[in-house]
């Protein structure tokens, strides 16, 4: 593994793991997020 | 309308249902082989512009068509489409929002089946790898087992003897299915994903955690480690950077891998409420299918082959193809990890497996959601149908089972070419005739998050040109030859006649429902902007 591919390697798995993470923090953040359908209303 | 009104029970619901569409095989085959044949590491350049100018931005705008659809009380993409693009052209284009996922699930309900058969056969012994034997030995093993799981010896093996099992297995996965688009999108598709989206996450971090602590496995042969395993992935060959197959591969790879142009994710955003978050939602279901694609795809599949099979070794079952990798290089793989191996087999396919169905299960809600607001259908009734229509696409896939040629003509007509169209027809509706200050402030209402203004000149010139150079480049790459290859075998020709079948079918009911929605009163047309 040469230098540039750790980079490569690093830089891309920065990107997506901290993407998902920080949308995942907003979503269960937001009371809407998690929020339930009362029952019955849905299919 | 006498149905009863259908909604997600929640945002995470949605967002993990079209994730789950979007996680499937090519995450963790097809992209690890693209990425080491175009470059490795640098891949990711051409990549992550894919995904940034091209992916994320066409699905914020599906997303954004398929809740204004639902406002309008509209959930099917001919429907949804009509009134984005104020015309009966846009209808009958929105027409392959319902072909396409109807389409491929005629072929990836039988790759589910493998996946679930291979899971079968490791939780219960494995597939009969002797790992005292040579890798060839092994290897031959596998391709044969393969071979005859997926009947590729002759057209209709798999409808007596051996074959039989794999018709057995796939009547098991149709079933469940079946079962879980009939029970609906809350208690049955939701339900489902949201068990099934972080029991794959887990089992994928297990697998990921074992390769990488796989170390170097033979003394005798000290090239063949983690560490090169990970180079032979991720290490940079710039040069592939100035050839435009690479920058095509990205395209198509991101493209594939998000489900936009699918014709699911505007079905399913048109059950959100109308304050829903689509910017967030949209963003948060790219990601994940990223972290799957990179995070676990890109760092699992090639590693452990390298660790096993050396570096030679690991391009011959790149060169094999995506399939030839999952089912028969990974088997030889798994062979060398001792006792190990048969468990890591499994948890290996039920990945796969939960990737398969989460993505399958999305298939037919585009088709019934159109037949219920076309022909005013009960849900029950409509799963029906289209399980039957389903039933008899599986079939002729099953029976020209020899070279795949069914499957391989609906893969590229339905489930590659199609797609393009459709995701060229969704952003310039939406850009130029929706208009794109009206749909940048559809996207934002409800939003917790302000996209950059820079997107929307991405979303109203920069995507469009970008997918029309793909579609043009795709076109002189591919058209001839797949032209000449869909009226080459019976299997192929059989495949043609089952999409034109498929697209009348879709004519008429669209037809039908034109004429009683508008006898309904239904504004089909967007004379009144929904708000």
């Amino acid at each position: 593994m040469t230098t540039a591919g750790w980079i490569m390697m690093g830089i891309s798995l920065t990107i997506v793991w901290v993407g998902t993470i920080v949308c995942y923090k907003l979503i269960l953040a937001d009371p809407k997020g998690t929020e339930k359908v009362p029952p019955g209303y849905g299919a | 309308m006498t149905q009863h009104k259908e909604e997600w029970g929640s945002k995470l619901g949605v967002i993990l249902a079209v994730a789950g569409s979007a996680v499937g095989l090519g995450n963790f085959l097809r992209f690890p082989g693209q990425a080491a044949q175009n470059g490795g590491g640098a891949f990711l350049i051409p990549y992550f512009c894919a995904l940034f100018l091209l992916g994320i931005p066409i699905g914020w705008a599906e997303w954004a068509m398929g809740r204004y659809g639902g406002k309008k009380g509209l959930h099917s993409a001919p429907m949804i489409m009509g009134a984005i693009g104020k015309s009966g052209l846009a209808r009958y284009i929105g027409i392959i929002g319902v072909l396409i996922p109807l389409g491929v699930s005629t072929y990836y309900m039988f790759i589910e089946t493998w996946t679930f058969g291979y899971f079968l056969k490791y939780l219960t012994g494995g597939i009969g790898i002797d790992p005292n034997a040579s890798i060839e030995a092994q290897t031959a093993v596998a391709n044969a087992f393969f071979d005859s799981f997926t009947g590729a010896g002759a057209d209709g093996s798999l409808f007596h003897g051996d074959g039989l099992r794999t018709l057995l297995t796939w009547v098991v996965v149709f079933a469940i299915n079946v079962y879980f688009v009939f029970r609906g999108l809350s208690k049955g598709i939701e339900k489902f994903v949201s068990f099934a989206m972080p029991v794959m996450a887990v089992c994928a971090l297990v697998v990921l955690i074992r390769v990488l602590t796989l170390g170097t496995p033979d003394p005798n042969v000290p090239e063949n480690n983690v560490i090169n395993g990970l180079g032979f992935m991720w290490n940079p060959n710039y040069e592939k950077l100035g050839d435009f197959k690479t920058w095509l591969a990205a395209a198509s790879q991101i493209f594939f891998s998000l489900s936009v142009g699918f014709g699911v994710i505007i079905n399913y955003a048109s059950y959100m409420k109308k304050d829903d978050d689509v910017a967030l939602s949209g963003l948060t279901a790219s990601a994940t299918n990223e972290l799957f694609e990179v995070g676990f795809g890109g760092m699992i599949t090639l590693t452990a082959a390298v660790v096993f099979l050396g570096l030679s070794g690991t391009q011959v079952a790149v060169a094999g193809g995506t399939f030839k990798l999952g089912f028969a290089t990974l088997p030889v793989v798994f062979a060398h990890m001792g006792w190990f191996g048969n468990i890591m087999g499994a948890l290996w396919f039920l990945v796969l497996w939960l990737a398969a169905i989460t993505s399958s299960l999305s298939m037919y809600q585009p088709a019934v959601a159109h037949l219920k607001e076309a022909l005013d259908w009960s849900h029950g009734k409509a799963t029906g149908f289209i399980a039957a229509i389903g039933t008899a696409g599986a079939l002729l896939t099953l029976w020209y089972s020899a070279g795949g040629t069914f499957l391989n003509t609906m893969d590229f007509w339905v489930g590659t070419y199609l797609i393009f169209l459709l995701a060229m027809a969704q952003i310039i509706y939406f850009a130029w005739v929706f208009g794109i200050d009206r749909g940048w402030k559809e996207i934002h209402t409800g939003a917790a998050i302000q996209i950059p203004p820079f997107v929307k000149i991405i979303m109203k010139y920069v995507a469009p040109a970008y997918l029309l150079i793909v579609f043009i480049g795709f076109n002189i790459q591919s058209f001839a030859s797949e032209l000449k290859n869909a009226t080459a075998t019976v299997g192929a020709r059989v495949g043609l006649a089952t999409i034109v079948a498929l697209i009348l079918y879709l004519v008429v009911v669209t037809a039908m429902g034109e004429k009683r929605l508008r006898a309904a009163g239904v504004d089909l047309d967007d004379d009144k902007p929904a708000t």
